[in-house]
C-alpha cells in the first residue's frame, strides 16, 4: 500500500500483546485519507477494539502493547502518546458499549467529551452543533443520561465525542443492539459529520449499514487485514456477501456453513 | 425540650466534624477505591499546623487555617504521588527514614544523630524495598493488592503521629482561637461559640467541595473517572490531575476537622486522631462513595450520638428506670456502632450508597 501525502492516520503494520503473551493483531496496516469514511469489518474477537485501542493509547489499561509497527497521525508517531494528547491533537472516539456516565446528566457528558478543550466560545460552539445534529438530545439536558433509551444513548456518545471537534472520528459498533431505524438514523448522522469535515473510521459487524457510507473498507480476521476495497467493490464481493451480508447464492448461510468457510480460509494471504 | 436542643446543637457541631473527615475519605474512595487511612494523619497536621501558625508564628488565626489547608492539601497531594504513581521503594523508604528519625529522637538522640540515623536507615530499606520490588514485579501500591495499599496508608497515618510527636511533643497543647470558652445564649440553649465556628468551618469546607464537584471541569471529570476509569481516559481527562484534586481537597477538609478538633475547650495531642475512628459510623452509613450521604451520614450519627448521651445521664421522665449510669460512661460511643450494624443488616451499602455502579 503506498504511502499518500494526505494520509490523516496511518496504522503501519502494528502487532499488539496483551499481558506479554496474547498475541491479538498481527501486522495490521490500514489508512483513513482526510474526509474519508472507511469501515473496519470483522467479527466479534478478530480484534477490531484492539486496534482501536492501539490507535487512541487505551491498551495500557488493558496491560496491552504494541510490540511492532507504529502508529501515525497526520505524520506524527502516535504509538506512545498519553491518550489525552491524542484527543488534543484531534482524534475522539465512541467506545464500543456506548460507554456514557449513566449518573451524570446529558449536559455533563457533553462537558466530560469537551474536557480537552480550553477555549469557552469552541466550547459552546460544539455544544450546539451538538444539539443541532441531535435535537433530541436538547430537551434532555437536565437529565440523568443512565434513564434514556439505548438509541439516545448512542446518540449522546456520538455527541459527547464530537465535543472536541476532531478530525478524526473513531467509532466501536456504534450500531450494536440498535433497532434497524434508529441504526439507519445513525448511519445518517455519520454521513452528516463527515460532510462537516470529519474522517471517520468505523468498526462495525454490521457490514450492510457500513459498507453502504463507506468511502473505502477493510475487514480484519484473526489478528489480519484479509480483504479491503472501496465500499461498493466490497458490497459487491461474493465473499463478504456470503459471511457478512448473509446473502449468497442458495440465500442465509447456515452457521455450518460458516463454519466450514472460516475452515477453509480462503481469505488468508 | 431545653435538653433536646441542647443536644442537637451540640450534635450538629460533632456531626459537622464527623462529615469534614467523612468527605475526606468519601472523595479518595471515590477517586482511587482505597480507604485512605492516612487521612487520620492528615487532620493530626491539619491541627498542628494551626497551632504552629497561630501559636508559635503569631499569625492571625483565621489566616493560619487557611495555611493549615493549603499545607495539609500539598501534603496529601504528594502523598498520592508517591503512593500511586509507582514509586513504592522510594514510598517505603522515606516512611522507614522518617519513623527511624523521630523514634531516634523520641529516645533521646540529639536531632542531628536522629538525622543521620533516618537518613541510613531510609537508604537501607529503600534498597531493600527495591529488591523486594523487583522479586515480586510491583510496582507501587497501584499495583499491590488493594489491601497492600491500605496497609500503606496505615503506615502513613503512624509515621505522622510519630513526626508530629517529634516536632510538637506529647504534651497536651491548647491552639489560641478566638472562641476559646465562650459561649452564646439563645433561650436556655448554650451555644459554644467553638461549636458554631466548626459548624459555620464545616459548612463552608463542604459547601466549596460540593460547588467544585458539581460544577466545575475538573468535578466533573472526577465523578466520570468514579463512574468509568477507561470512558473518562478516552475523553482526554487527566487521571492524575484528578487524583491530585481527590488528594487535595481531602487534604484541605482534613486540615478544617483537625483545627475544629482542636479549637474551644479541645486541646491537642498527637492521639487527636482517634476522632477518625468514630467518624468511622457515620461513613458506614453514609455510603462510601456518597459525598451527599457523607454530610447525611455525619449529622444523624453527631445528633444521634448526643442525644444518647444526653438521655443517658439523665433519662426522661416516661422513661421505667431513671438510672442508666450501669450503660457506662461513653456508652454513646458503642451506641453509635451498634445503630450502624444495626443499619447495615438492612442497607448493606449504607443509606445513600449506591448498590452497584450502574452501567447501562
Ligand atoms: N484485555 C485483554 N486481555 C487479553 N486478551 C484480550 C483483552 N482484550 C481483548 N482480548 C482478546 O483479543 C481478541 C480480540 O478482541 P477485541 O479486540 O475485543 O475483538 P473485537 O473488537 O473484534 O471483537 C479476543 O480474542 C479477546 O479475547
Ligand atoms: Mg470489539
Amino acid at each position: 500500500m503506498g504511502e499518500r501525502a494526505d494520509a490523516l492516520l496511518d496504522v503501519r503494520n502494528v502487532e499488539v500483546v496483551y499481558n506479554d503473551v496474547i498475541l491479538v493483531l498481527r501486522g495490521v496496516s490500514l489508512r483513513v485519507d482526510r474526509g474519508e469514511i472507511v469501515a473496519l469489518l470483522g467479527a466479534n474477537g478478530a480484534g477490531k477494539t484492539t486496534l482501536l485501542r492501539a490507535i487512541t493509547g487505551l491498551l495500557e489499561v488493558h496491560r496491552g502493547q504494541i510490540t511492532k509497527g507504529a502508529v501515525h497521525f497526520k505524520g506524527e508517531p502516535v504509538d506512545h502518546e498519553d491518550p489525552s494528547k491524542l484527543v488534543r491533537a484531534g482524534v475522539s472516539q465512541v467506545m464500543e458499549g456506548r460507554r456514557i456516565f449513566a449518573e451524570l446528566t446529558v449536559d455533563e457528558n457533553l462537558k466530560a467529551g469537551a474536557y480537552t478543550v480550553r477555549d469557552k466560545t469552541k466550547a459552546a460552539a460544539g455544544y450546539e452543533r451538538v444539539m443541532e445534529l441531535f435535537p433530541a438530545l436538547r430537551p434532555r439536558r437536565g437529565d440523568t443520561a443512565g434513564y434514556m433509551s439505548g438509541g439516545e444513548q448512542q446518540m449522546l456518545a456520538i455527541g459527547r465525542a464530537l465535543m472536541a471537534s476532531p478530525q478524526l472520528l473513531l467509532l466501536d459498533e456504534p450500531s450494536l443492539g440498535l433497532a434497524p431505524l434508529i441504526v439507519e438514523q445513525i448511519s445518517e448522522i455519520i454521513t452528516t459529520v463527515n460532510e462537516q469535515g470529519t474522517s471517520v473510521l468505523l468498526v462495525e459487524q454490521n457490514a450492510h449499514m457500513a459498507l453502504s457510507i463507506a468511502d473505502r473498507a477493510y475487514v480484519l480476521e484473526n489478528g489480519r487485514i484479509v480483504k479491503d476495497g472501496t465500499g461498493a467493490e466490497l458490497l459487491d464481493d461474493d465473499d463478504i456477501r456470503e459471511f457478512y451480508l448473509g446473502v449468497g447464492e442458495a440465500g442465509r448461510k447456515s452457521f455450518r456453513d460458516v463454519k466450514s468457510y472460516r475452515r477453509r480460509k480462503r481469505w488468508s494471504a | 425540650m431545653t435538653q433536646f436542643l441542647q443536644a442537637c446543637f451540640d450534635g450538629l457541631a460533632l456531626g459537622s466534624q464527623y462529615a469534614l473527615i467523612v468527605m475526606g475519605f468519601v472523595v479518595i474512595y471515590r477517586a482511587t477505591g482505597i480507604i485512605n487511612f492516612a487521612q487520620g494523619g492528615a487532620l493530626i497536621l491539619g491541627a498542628y499546623m494551626t497551632y504552629n501558625v497561630s501559636n508559635t508564628w503569631g499569625w492571625n488565626f483565621y489566616l493560619a487555617i487557611v495555611v493549615s489547608a493549603v499545607v495539609v492539601a500539598i501534603f496529601s497531594i504528594l502523598l498520592q504521588r508517591a503512593m500511586l504513581q509507582r514509586i513504592f521503594r522510594e514510598t517505603i523508604g522515606v516512611i522507614g527514614g522518617l519513623l527511624l528519625w523521630a523514634a531516634s529522637v523520641y529516645n533521646g538522640a540529639s536531632h542531628a544523630v536522629g538525622v543521620v540515623v533516618g537518613v541510613v536507615a531510609g537508604l537501607v530499606i529503600w534498597q531493600l524495598a527495591a529488591r523486594i520490588e523487583a522479586r515480586v514485579g510491583a510496582r507501587g501500591p497501584s499495583e499491590l493488592p488493594l489491601f497492600g495499599a491500605i496497609m500503606v496508608t496505615i503506615g502513613v497515618l503512624f509515621v505522622v503521629r510519630q513526626i508530629v510527636a517529634t516536632i510538637w511533643g506529647f504534651g497536651e497543647l491548647n491552639v489560641e482561637d478566638p472562641w476559646e470558652l465562650d459561649t452564646t445564649m439563645v433561650g436556655d440553649v448554650i451555644l459554644q461559640n467553638a461549636k458554631i465556628a466548626t459548624i459555620v468551618l464545616a459548612a463552608l469546607g463542604l459547601g466549596l467541595f460540593f460547588i467544585i464537584d458539581r460544577y466545575t471541569r475538573i468535578g466533573i471529570a472526577m465523578r466520570a473517572t468514579h463512574f468509568d476509569h477507561e470512558a473518562a481516559i478516552a475523553q482526554g481527562i487527566s487521571t492524575k490531575l484528578v487524583f491530585a484534586t481527590a488528594f487535595g481537597l481531602a487534604g484541605v477538609v482534613a486540615a478544617l476537622a483537625g483545627t475544629s478538633a482542636a479549637s474551644g475547650a479541645n486541646l491537642i495531642t498527637p492521639q487527636i486522631d482517634t476522632i477518625v475512628f468514630l467518624a468511622f459510623p457515620a461513613m458506614i452509613l453514609g455510603g462510601f462513595d456518597s459525598p451527599g450521604g457523607a454530610v447525611a451520614g455525619g449529622m444523624l450519627v453527631g445528633i444521634f450520638q448526643n442525644l444518647v448521651k444526653t438521655y443517658v445521664a439523665q433519662p426522661p421522665g416516661w422513661f421505667p428506670t431513671d438510672d442508666l449510669t450501669w450503660l457506662g460512661a461513653g456508652f454513646e460511643r458503642v451506641a453509635i456502632f451498634v445503630v450502624m450494624i444495626l443499619v447495615l443488616l438492612v442497607r448493606p451499602y449504607g443509606l445513600f450508597g449506591t448498590e452497584e455502579v450502574r452501567r447501562v
